[in-house]
């Protein structure tokens, strides 16, 4: 069946995934260490929605409670959903990009980068500097875009760039960073666990500050990206075929690598190394849908997002937490072991 | 300059070359409106290269091309796609799109952002797989085809770009001689409706029957250009391949019919 014979079935499915999503969020800001009730959760909630919330009596919820809610639970939910979106959709729009199944949204050193910029604010003591807007997130943002425009120079021929070439020296700029990294930590014993923590991939952490530069970017990112979808589809079915057909191949790819860098700084920023998100997903969505990526990207972002608010959610139910991060690889690694094992049996 | 709008396509004077491997060594070609054009040479001689320097996959280094007078290398990429449909050479793909949709993906320079295609462009797109012989593919998966059925999908996304020039590289390569006729005449057809036809073919006896007009390439420069029987001659066949034809005369409307001959006989 060809895409439009479908269009409509899948924009249902999108708001349906969509709605999920919101539920999702609003059931797991109920739970975590403190015992508030899942109807006081919900009065603290609706009591800040203007209008509504002359309608619910406010008086009998502490005021401990709501803060637990609405300044920790609520932005690290909402960070974790925007992440998973993000990653996902960047970790889609790679493996479109450079037809390899096994791109993710760190291939061309994002990670390297921005734990590198982290270190270096950690190690300078940035991060004791309480109350300023997050020193040790802009410094990995930095560096994350940084350490990208590195690797696209080095990478670029002229007007073209090759997925190869990108690919390849993505993975040269990351050892070279996470070796400066090493450097930095051998130097700093005391500041390790810190960067350590840091790199584990923790949204526990995460204030409104960050949520309300972070939420905007992966949004407005994500549809930005899924609106050159019928682009990335053309350039997967052949790159000079792709010039034929009017497709501006070197400058989608420009577009696309630049948008998803941003995306990926941001989440990478705030989270640290959220690893297996942007490769499990993307696939999952492709094994039910086929690899078109008007279906695959924005799928993949929702899903992203409500694979990534149930691994945080499940994450806080310990007593002491595990982050998040060290929770989607334990999840993920052995489900994309076994979605290659399948694979491996379709191609014998 | 003042160009001659009455070519449908032509090239001036385009230099091509990779590194210090000249491999177009100043072309020039004048073609018609509503012919077929067969591009004819031996492995590497920079038929692939000569096309996509008309398509604009590639930018030569000297000359230009232009349709109806435009030079190319100045359009606007989905204005050159509306004039300009190209098959090209290898068709590998590591995807797994319906063939409607492969087909569909034609529609491109019609359909504007934020649209999908409708009734019309889907009209059209059966159209081109019912010429194509495809139709009945098209809600297989497009890496589940055979080359050859793949190879016709291709031709028929280059249909449905509705433009008035299609270049074809090697179009009947990998198809069977049934789809090889079926293709070419397919092509005619085309031509009949005023488009221009410019492929690239190997097999030098359908080039023959169906082209109006041969140019035959060796090491990047034209050997010989013209109506079959002047092009398809003992002389130019040796010059260009180093195998000694047969050329028999008088078949299909005085079209030359050339037969190898085994080395050792010669
Ligand atoms: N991208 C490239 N980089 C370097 N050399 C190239 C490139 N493309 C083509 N060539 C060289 O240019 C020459 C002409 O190639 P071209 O593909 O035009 O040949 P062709 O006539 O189409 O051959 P075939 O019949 O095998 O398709 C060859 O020697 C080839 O090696
Ligand atoms: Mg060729």
């Amino acid at each position: 069946m060809s895409f439009s014979d479908k269009k409509y079935r899948y924009r249902f499915a999108l708001i349906f995934g969509g709605l999920l999503l919101v539920l999702l969020i609003l059931t797991s800001v109920t739970v975590g260490a403190a015992n508030i009730s899942l109807l006081d959760t919900l009065r603290i909630l609706i009591g800040r929605i203007p209008f509504l919330g002359g309608f619910v009596s406010g008086g009998e919820v502490s005021r401990t409670h709501e803060l637990i809610v609405l300044n920790i639970r609520l932005p690290r939910v909402i960070a974790a959903a925007a992440i998973g979106i993000g990653l996902s959709a960047v970790g889609a729009t790679y493996q479109g990009m450079f037809a390899n199944p096994m791109a993710d949204p760190y291939v061309l050193g994002v990670s390297a980068g921005a734990a590198l910029g982290a270190s270096i604010a950690i190690v300078m003591g940035a991060d004791k500097i309480v109350g300023g807007f997050g020193l040790t997130t802009a410094a990995a943002f930095i560096f994350a875009l940084l350490t990208v425009f590195i690797v696209f120079s080095i990478a670029k021929t002229g007007a073209k760039v090759s997925n190869t070439h990108l690919l390849l020296a993505g993975v040269a700029v990351s050892f070279f960073a996470s070796s400066v990294m090493s450097v930095l930590m051998v130097l700093n014993r005391d500041k390790v666990a810190n960067i350590t923590y840091w790199m584990m991939g923790s949204i526990a952490f995460t204030s409104w500050k960050q949520v309300i530069i972070l939420v905007p970017l992966v949004i407005a990112g994500t549809i930005a990206v899924c609106v050159f979808a019928r682009e990335l589809n053309i350039i997967a079915a052949g790159e000079d075929g792709a010039r034929s057909l009017g497709v501006e191949v070197e400058k989608v790819k420009k577009v696309l690598l630049v948008i998803c860098s941003v995306i990926v700084a941001a989440c990478v920023a705030v989270s640290g190394v959220i690893g297996f998100v942007g490769l499990i997903i993307p696939h999952t969505v492709r094994l039910i849908s086929g690899s078109d990526n008007r279906i695959v990207l924005p799928f993949s972002a929702i899903g992203g997002g409500i694979f990534l608010v149930l691994c945080d959610t499940i994450s806080r139910i310990p007593t002491a937490e595990i982050p998040v991060g060290v929770l989607t690889s334990m999840f993920g690694a052995p489900y994309f072991i076994s979605i290659l094992i399948r694979s491996k049996k379709k191609v014998v | 300059m003042g160009q001659d709008k009455a070519y449908s396509i032509e090239v001036r004077d385009i230099e091509v070359s990779f590194g210090s491997l000249n491999v177009l060594k100043g072309i020039s070609l004048k073609m018609e409106r509503g012919r077929f054009y067969g591009i004819l040479g031996p492995n590497g001689s920079g038929k692939t290269t000569l096309l996509k320097s008309m398509a604009r996959a590639l930018r030569p280094q000297k000359g230009a091309v232009y349709v109806n007078g435009e030079n190319v290398g100045r359009m606007k990429s989905r204005e050159l796609s509306k004039r300009i449909a190209c098959l090209h050479q290898s068709t590998d793909i590591t995807c797994d799109y319906p063939v409607m949709d492969v087909v569909l993906m034609g529609r491109y320079p019609y359909v504007k952002r934020f649209q999908t295609e409708g009734e019309k462009d889907r009209e059209i797109a059966k159209k081109a797989m019912i010429a194509s012989n495809v139709w009945h593919l098209k809600d297989r998966r497009i890496n589940e085809i055979s080359g050859g059925e793949r190879q016709r999908v291709f031709i028929a996304r280059a249909l449905v770009q509705e433009t008035d020039i299609v270049l074809l590289d090697e179009p009947i390569s990998h198809l069977d001689i049934q789809h090889q006729i079926e293709i070419l005449d397919l092509a005619g057809t085309m031509t009949q409706e005023g488009k221009t036809i410019i492929a690239v073919l190997h097999d030098l006896n359908l080039a023959s029957m169906y082209c109006d007009h041969l140019i035959m390439l060796k090491d990047g420069a034209i050997v010989a250009q013209g109506e079959p029987q002047k092009v398809l001659t003992e002389e130019i066949v040796k010059r260009v391949y180093g195998v000694k034809p047969f050329v028999i005369d008088g078949m299909n409307d005085n079209r030359p019919y050339i037969l190898p001959v085994k080395k050792q006989r010669i």
